[in-house]
């Protein structure tokens, strides 16, 4: 009797060997076991390192907003209060009342002809519509978190940045200083449309920041998609949709970027960046080439850096999209 | 369990494995270096390529029940030590320092006995019989049980074992070999007694 059958699985295989292999077996890592991110207030990742040079150029506003904002969170109440309403919204049921308090653990719903208007001093303001299902799991200085299980949410953070988190069913919605709608069919899938600053997105591996401007759907057990700019063609979103989501059919997604690339417009760059870690690693390639010519390669940047896997964050700074916060100039209203 | 990560841990930095091949060492600095840019998908690829190692170095210490929640911890201990890692291209055994420096961790800590142990409450035969073939690998010396678990479990080749853990291949050869052959006779031994 020969070892290689325990070396590499070669030769004859040996009884016993094979025997254990099955039976042990059961206790293999799963495919489906996946890395949880910790959904703490803020990332353990650092930022990207190009936007490390804009943190720092920032850093002076966001003290000055985080140190309002401290003092109004320690002298002021950090309490969810229904500013207004129409209808007949309901509180664990029961009908609410202006200026009541919606606390921790509870339920608030819509029905189809009622909508609320919630304000938490020093976070800004958060409006549900119609039909909508909210819960708010914490409210404290430095978090306040609400699960959106279903229904449409329009928020206007002035907040820093991921103080104020959204727990979809496809993701979490984390503000970084903005105005935004969220929407959670019932379905489960959530549409993001970001219009003031930006909204950081994440599940698992996935994340997308998330600017003015852009739209960005999460589904249950995926996570959130590429990122897409609202003023895109048709046919590019539809496409968009199949490469972001279709994870189980690799051949509809290569087809589907193929599509996506023909019809990508210089601003679509955008979403391009955003794919090179969501399509296969032989579609990296192709993905550079258009991407290259719709956006001038930064220096040093290579096909091959970028079929690697290289990181990517050079490109970022030739998009011109600015910093996640360079957007909000003061407190916005929710748009009417 | 989050609150346990608090905790100094003293994770020496390990030596660059001897036996990755240089394409492997290129891609683990790569995603290294992306994932401490903020790039999440990258550390996801990391995880990809060694959770599974981790998971069977951990399955050789520590009963199977507590292992998903190890396995968790040592990659938010990695994600969050990341920058630490002076050389990226040690990812690999500057990982297998912190599961090993975790599994020593849970044995430290004063538990109740059925967490010791995985006591198979199952009447499926199988099970039962799987548990005890776990148990004998987990009783085996250091050397061997590792090197066992990755290849019996977790279903890696030798040569697999070599590249990801660092050891030369002529060792986790020696080490599969001896470990089976004391396997055997445990079983054996074990059989016998029933």
């Amino acid at each position: 009797m020969t070892d290689e059958y325990l070396w590499d699985g070669s030769g004859t295989p040996d009884a016993e060997v094979e025997r254990l292999e099955k039976l042990l077996g059961r206790f293999r890592a799963t495919a489906a076991a996946e890395f949880e991110f910790p959904a703490a207030a803020t990332s353990p990742f650092r930022t990207r390192s190009r936007w490390a040079d804009w943190w720092r150029a920032a850093a002076a506003f966001l003290l000055l907003v985080g140190g309002i904002w401290l003092i109004r969170a320690v002298t002021g109440r950090a309490d969810w209060t229904i500013a207004s309403m129409e209808g007949a919204p309901r509180i664990d049921g029961k009908i609410a009342e202006r200026n009541e308090l919606w606390k921790i653990g509870q339920w608030l719903e819509t029905d189809a002809a009622s909508r609320v208007q919630l304000r938490v001093d020093g976070l800004g303001e958060i409006e549900a519509g119609p039909n909508a299902r909210l819960e708010l799991l914490q409210a404290s200085a430095t978090q306040q978190q609400i699960r959106l299980e279903r229904g449409t949410i329009r928020a206007a953070v002035t907040a820093p940045p991921y103080v104020f988190l959204v727990r979809t069913p496809g993701a979490y919605a984390m503000d970084m200083g903005c105005a935004y709608t969220l929407q959670v069919t019932d379905a489960g899938v959530s549409i993001l449309r970001v219009t003031v600053g930006w909204v950081d997105l994440q599940h698992g591996f996935r994340q997308s920041l998330v600017p003015a401007g852009a739209a960005a759907e999460s589904r249950p057990g995926i996570g959130p998609g590429a990122p897409y700019f609202e003023d895109s063609g048709e046919r590019f979103r539809e496409a968009l949709e199949t490469v972001n989501f279709d994870v189980e059919d690799s051949q509809a997604r290569a087809e589907a970027l193929t599509i996506l690339l023909a019809e990508a417009r210089p601003r679509d760059a955008f979403t391009l960046l955003n794919l090179f870690r969501r399509v296969d690693v032989e579609d990296r390639g192709r993905l550079y080439d258009r991407l290259a010519v719709l956006l001038p390669p930064p220096a040093g940047a290579t096909r091959q850096n970028a079929v690697d896997g290289d990181d990517m964050s050079a490109w970022w700074d030739e998009l011109g999209l600015g910093h996640p916060k360079k957007g909000l100039k003061g407190p916005p209203g929710i748009e009417e | 369990m989050v609150a346990t990560l608090d905790r100094a841990l003293l994770i020496r930095q390990a030596p660059m494995p001897a036996n990755h091949s240089m394409g492997d060492f290129s891609q683990d600095a790569r995603l290294v270096q992306a994932a401490r840019g903020g790039d999440r998908a990258a550390f996801g690829e990391l995880y990809e390529r060694y959770g599974r190692m981790v998971h069977g170095v951990l399955l050789a210490h520590v009963p199977y029940a507590e292992v998903n929640d190890l396995l968790q911890d040592v990659f938010l201990i990695a994600l969050r030590r990341l920058e630490s890692l002076r050389e990226p291209t040690a990812f690999a055994g500057w990982l297998l320092a912190i599961a090993r420096n975790r599994a020593n961790d849970f044995h430290r800590r004063p538990r109740a006995a059925e967490e010791l142990c995985d006591i198979a409450s199952s009447a499926d035969p199988d099970e039962q019989e799987a548990r005890a073939a776990l148990a004998a690998i987990q009783a085996l010396p250091e050397a061997y049980r590792e090197t066992l678990t990755l290849r019996l479990v977790e279903g890696m080749t030798g040569p697999e074992i070599a590249a990801r853990t660092g050891l030369t291949p002529a060792s986790v050869r020696v080490n599969l070999h001896r470990g089976m052959k004391q396997l055997r006779e445990k079983l054996g031994k074990s059989a016998n007694h029933d």
